[in-house]
């Protein structure tokens, strides 16, 4: 990929999910509240897409549905959908919701991120690479990976 | 004799102070023949030469008022030649000198025998020696008015000085703002123009007129000086039309202005050239004629737009024919935007998209294709609704009509739930164009927008089609009140009987409460309710589209009685489960409050509002209080909704004396009698909602009292206050039923604030000068008894009444305050204390609600406690600091943080403090301001992050309270907005610490902890 030139110069965006409704139990705190997806989906819905002035969600790359998660197995799973099955940047978003589960979730929790089946070229290879816990580990020591990679979480709330 | 009298003395204190009056004397003396001008020169002498510019200033001001002031036929010529040449020998003087001598000449212009050689002196003078441009408007003005006058009545003088009078005048108004100035200096040109001998000044002389063509003048707003662009476009044209010379200047320049974009600019060209052609002549216009015809020719036709459009919409044309482009709503939006610049435009576009949008919608019919046709269709409809541009019967959609109603219409029956919201808000928006659907078509309409209310499974679709209900409701009331209204009403579950009236459809001006009701059976027909409705109905989802769909006086005059009505079935007759009722009732008064918010802005619903459900909401109120069955009326919430109502009502009343004697007659007699013949019987003996031995239900009715008489308007004067405020202060400090005795506590307090200023004010306030020790001298244990803390509450309330009001004796209560502080018993009381005064209570002493509310009075208890809180705050023991600490609080949190900003290097470190302290609220109080400090004021902050954030650290893990542990996250978040160089070492301390908030078992915690933590990692 050359230049400035963008892989998919018009991608479709979709509507962002509403905020997760408030209940009366949120203020109370001897009420436990547990993991669940829409807390996990709310963790990486914002993430900036590495191409395009828009979040992840807004681009149907994560989604709602595609998050898993078990509380008291301490198991976190979630699958992404690059917006086209050549997307190179398909490593890049998935090391940057790593990084975002990695900064943003407890360590008890196992956290597998994965391509959609189906959806790319190269789904396994980037699988793989994911899922290497060394292999990311080298990524970030890399400082301008790491750059690229904070770029896609900012997300200032103030 | 009065003629020698020396005036020396008095003309000193004229001159060297600033007393005007002194001067009157003279004036009077010299008006009346007394004093001649000459002799006052006299007197005035040295101070009209003396070295100070003040003083000479005001000396020559004497004298031309003086001379102003002097009968023509008592100034003799030669006093004026004398005046006059005293007069223009100091025109050079200081600037502060020349406006009087100006308004010296002024009046010496006026003086008909002035000789004529006089005249040319004065204007020589004036265009030779004053920059005109550089006084002052009031200055530039009475030059103007000298001109003008010789113009008027000298003008063989003025003639005579020729070419020399043209020039001066030229400088002098050339570069006038002013549109008062420029009137009268139009006229004097129109004058000059046709009357003097121009010669080779004649271009300087259109010149500088032509530069204000054309007009553009807005007054600005409460302008007071009548200066309208109208009168300047009159007088400037006939500046133009003045004479025949100016010809060959002006038409090139109104050939240029008919070219002009600016359509304003056009017309006023037009204009200008059909007053000016009778005068400049045939020979003049000759040469231009066929320019102005070829520009004229364009205004008829603008072919040349209409082919520019056409460019435009061939460009866009495949885009709208096919939405899977994606730049059809770029194409739409500039279409709109096209459209939005004239009628002829919006005209071209609109036939020519419509036709296209129509047909592309047939030949599409994927959901998300015909979505995206209907985003640029409704947009581009909406033009049709600006009247201001395209008038009222406007062709282009007229053809389509029925084309555009049909589809929408259609759309009702999609499976799509977004595309029948947008048949919805379609269909709406042609009803919103003005003179296009027919009554008929709009009963149709409406028929089909409440089945959707009712029976749509989706809640957009439903919303979509209540809020286009509510607009028909302003539009046409009468059909929604036929068509929608009974479809509702008879929806409703009840097992009252139904009462058949014959129909009135006409809503007469003052109609009693009864009135309205029979009016309100009348028009809904109800009908039986048919069977297989959507699971969404029930009688809350009703009850509140019927609130939301009163929109217009006429609505609400049928649905409150109906509501109301409702209400009282409810918690009569109904049989329902408590709880359910109670929900209903609840949401009932919702609904009624809800009517009245959307409806006081209009003052014909407001009057339905004061005159039908005021006495209602009153007389349920005490129902409920009377009557044991109908206990749910009692419930708190429900008597807050009561008073909520009734106070947004009371509070935009532009007079509420009758609903005052009405709740205080009420209140102090024990007889409804005036209440009853408004509403329905009610026995009232037994109710004594000021007595201290009353049952609660009664006595919380204080509630609604303090809303209607802390609610009036300013001038409003509350009745038999006197009797009424003994029993409020016994109320206070010894009804048993604790929420009682607060609610007549603050209903005091609010009257206090209200009261106008006099004897009865200054005696309800000083009668507690004395009792405050001898309630409270009692006070040695750690517990205050029941009584002495309902004291306390009302002192409390009072403070602030006085503090709002700024009362002379705010003092006094804010001093006692202060020294609770550090009183064992009373310290949280104090700290309490503070937040009340300084918290603004949306129910009472509010704005809203007229209160008496000084500016900066926070400011204000900022100044008066602040050096009393800090050096209490220094010698407390340990156990008060956190008192003093959370006063302060309050007072960080409530005043503006602009007037903060001197005391804040000495603040913080007290805040900092308070955070080591014990006591979750002068935590919670402390966060907030730090919170809200970090983005006021970042400077101040950042000295102190060192300490701040271990504190932080050590709150995020307070395990007992969430609230605690939120804030402390958002405030380690806020930090990440100061400098980075000061956190990037506390950054691995942050990031590792907050990792076991992470896994907080609140929810909102952990968010607040990941947002902090993400942003830290993020430095």
């Amino acid at each position: 990929m050359g230049g400035s030139d963008l892989e998919n110069i018009n991608p479709t965006v979709y509507e962002k999910a509403k905020e997760r409704e408030a209940l009366p139990t949120d203020d109370d705190n001897d009420f436990e509240e547990e993991f669940d997806t829409r807390e996990i989906f709310d963790l990486i819905r914002d993430i900036n897409d590495p191409e395009h002035p828009l979040s992840l969600e807004e681009l149907h790359v994560v989604g709602e549905d595609k998050v898993y998660v078990d509380d008291k197995l301490n198991r976190v799973e979630i699958q992404f959908t690059p917006t086209i099955p050549h997307c190179s940047m398909a490593t890049l978003i998935g090391l940057a919701i790593r990084v975002r589960l990695l900064r943003a979730l407890p360590p008890r929790f196992k956290v597998d991120v994965s391509i959609t089946p189906g959806t790319h070229a190269s789904e396994h290879a980037i699988n793989k690479q994911l899922a290497d816990k060394e292999r990311i580990a080298a990524a970030l020591e890399n400082s301008h990976l790491l750059d690229v990679v904070n770029q896609c979480l900012i997300t200032r709330k103030f | 004799m009065a003629a020698s009298m020396d005036w020396t003395p008095v003309i000193r204190t004229f001159v060297t102070t600033d007393q005007d009056e002194a001067a009157d004397a003279i004036l009077e003396s010299v008006k009346v023949g007394t004093t001649n001008l000459l002799k006052l020169v006299e007197d005035l002498g040295a101070f009209l030469t003396v070295k100070d510019v003040a003083q000479r200033a005001r000396a020559t001001r004497l004298l031309a008022e003086a001379v102003k002031g002097t009968p023509h036929e008592r100034l003799s010529i030669r006093e004026a030649e004398i005046l006059v040449t005293f007069f223009c020998e100091r025109l050079k003087d200081h600037h502060f000198v020349t406006p009087h001598i100006i308004k010296g000449l002024l009046a010496l212009v006026q003086y008909p025998a002035l000789p004529s050689t006089c005249l040319s002196v004065i204007f020589r003078g004036i265009f030779n020696e004053i920059h005109v441009q550089s006084l002052p408007q009031m200055d530039r003005r009475n030059m103007l008015i000298m001109v003008w006058h010789a113009l008027q009545h000298r003008l063989p003088d003025v003639k005579d000085m020729q070419s020399d009078f043209v020039f001066g005048f030229i400088q002098a108004m050339d570069g006038e703002k002013d549109p008062r100035n420029l009137v009268i200096a139009f006229k004097c040109v129109v004058t000059i123009a046709t009357n003097c001998n121009l010669g080779v000044f004649t271009e300087e002389l259109f010149e500088v007129v032509a530069c204000y063509f054309p007009i553009d003048f807005n007054p600005p707003p409460n302008d007071t000086f009548g200066v309208t662009k109208d009168e300047l476009v009159r007088c400037l044209r006939s500046c133009f039309s003045a004479s025949a010379t100016f010809g060959e200047f002006a038409l090139p320049l109104l050939l240029e202005k008919v070219t002009s974009t600016l359509s304003s600019a056009k017309i006023d060209a037009f204009e200008t050239l059909a007053a000016c052609a009778p005068v400049y002549g045939s020979a003049a216009l000759e040469e231009y004629l066929g320019s102005f015809w070829a520009a004229i020719r364009r205004e008829q036709n603008d072919s040349k737009l209409s082919d520019y459009i056409k460019e435009i919409f061939q460009d866009c044309k495949p885009y709208l024919q096919d939405p899977s482009t994606r730049l059809s709503i770029a194409s739409g939006t500039l279409l709109e935007v096209v459209a939005l610049s004239s009628r002829a435009a919006a005209c071209s576009v609109l036939e020519l998209s419509l036709n296209l949008l129509l047909q592309s919608f047939q030949i599409h019919s994927s959901n998300g294709d015909r979505r995206i046709i209907l985003q640029v269709l409704l947009p581009l409809m909406k033009i049709a609704t600006i009247s201001e541009l395209v008038g009222d019967d406007f062709a282009p959609v007229r053809d389509k009509k029925d084309d555009l109603l049909s589809l929408f219409v259609s759309l009702f029956a999609d499976s799509s739930p977004s595309l029948r919201t947008y048949g919805v808000a379609g269909v709406i928006g042609m009803v919103s164009i003005k003179k296009l659907i027919s009554e008929k078509e709009c009963y149709l309409i409406a028929d089909h927008l409440s089945n959707l209310v009712l029976g749509d499974l989706d809640e957009s679709v439903r919303l979509e089609s209540v809020r286009s209900l509510a607009f028909m409701s302003t539009q046409m009331p009468h059909i929604v009140l036929e068509k929608v209204l009974p479809s509702l009403t008879s929806r409703i579950n009840k097992t009252g009987s139904i009462i058949y009236v014959k129909v009135i459809l006409t809503v007469p001006g003052t109609l009693t409460y009864r009135d309205y009701t029979v009016y309100a059976c009348s028009i809904w027909k109800i009908g039986i309710p048919s069977n297989g409705f959507a699971s969404h109905i029930n009688n809350i989802y009703l009850l509140e589209t019927i609130s939301n769909i009163s929109a217009h006086y006429q609505m609400v005059a049928a649905t409150i009685p109906f509501m109301v009505n409702h209400l009282k079935h409810l918690v009569t007759e109904s049989s329902l489960p408590q709880t359910e009722k109670f929900t209903e009732a609840k949401a009932l008064c919702n609904c009624l409050l809800n009517t009245c918010n959307a409806n006081i802005s209009n003052d014909q619903s407001l009057d339905v509002l004061r005159q039908c459900l005021i006495p209602q909401c009153l007389w349920l109120a005490i129902f409920g209080a009377l009557t044991p069955t109908a206990n749910i009326l009692t419930h708190k919430d429900i008597v807050e909704l009561f008073a909520t109502i009734i106070r947004t009502v009371v509070q935009s009343l532009p007079s509420a004396s009758d609903i005052l004697e009405l709740v205080v007659s009420v209140f102090l007699e024990h007889k409804l009698d005036s209440l009853t013949a408004l509403t329905e019987d009610l026995d009232g003996t037994n109710f004594k909602p000021l007595s201290v031995d009353s049952p609660w239900q009664q006595t919380q009715l204080i509630k609604v009292l303090t809303a209607i008489v802390c609610s009036a308007p300013e001038n409003e004067s509350i009745p038999r206050v006197e009797e009424l405020m003994p029993l409020l202060n016994k109320m206070s400090c010894n009804c048993e039923h604790h929420v009682s005795s607060l609610l007549a506590a603050k209903c005091f307090a609010g009257i206090v604030n209200k009261l106008p200023p006099g004897d009865l004010l200054e005696s309800i306030v000083s009668s507690f000068d004395g009792d405050f020790e001898k309630q409270l001298e009692a006070v040695t244990s750690a517990v205050l008894s029941a009584q002495q803390q309902r004291f306390i509450n009302l002192w409390t309330w009072i403070c602030k009444a006085v503090i709002l009001r700024s009362h002379k004796k705010q003092i006094h209560f804010l001093e006692k305050v202060l020294e609770w502080l550090s009183h064992p018993s009373l310290a949280q009381y104090a700290a309490d204390a503070f937040y009340v005064v300084l918290n603004e209570y949306p129910d009472l002493m509010a704005l809203s609600q007229h209160a008496k509310v000084m500016f900066l009075y926070r400011q204000r208890v900022f100044v008066l406690t602040l050096p009393q809180l800090k050096d209490g705050y220094q010698n407390a023991s340990a156990d008060f600091k956190q008192y003093y600490l959370s006063a302060l609080s309050y007072l960080l949190r409530f005043v503006p943080k602009e007037v903060l900003k001197n005391e804040l290097a000495a603040l913080l470190p007290l805040l900092l403090h308070s955070l080591r302290c014990e006591g979750e609220n002068v935590w919670l109080a402390s966060l907030t301001t730090l919170y809200d400090l970090t983005f006021d004021a970042p400077d101040a902050m950042t000295p102190h992050i060192d300490d701040l954030i271990p504190l932080l650290m050590t709150l995020v893990k307070h395990k007992t309270n969430m609230k605690v542990r939120l804030l402390s996250c958002e405030c380690l978040g806020a930090l990440t907005t100061l400098p980075a160089v000061h956190l990037v070492k506390h950054q691995p301390q942050v990031v590792r610490g907050l990792v076991l908030t992470l896994d907080d078992h609140k929810r909102l915690v952990r968010k607040a902890a990941v947002t902090a933590r993400s942003e830290w990692y993020l430095l």
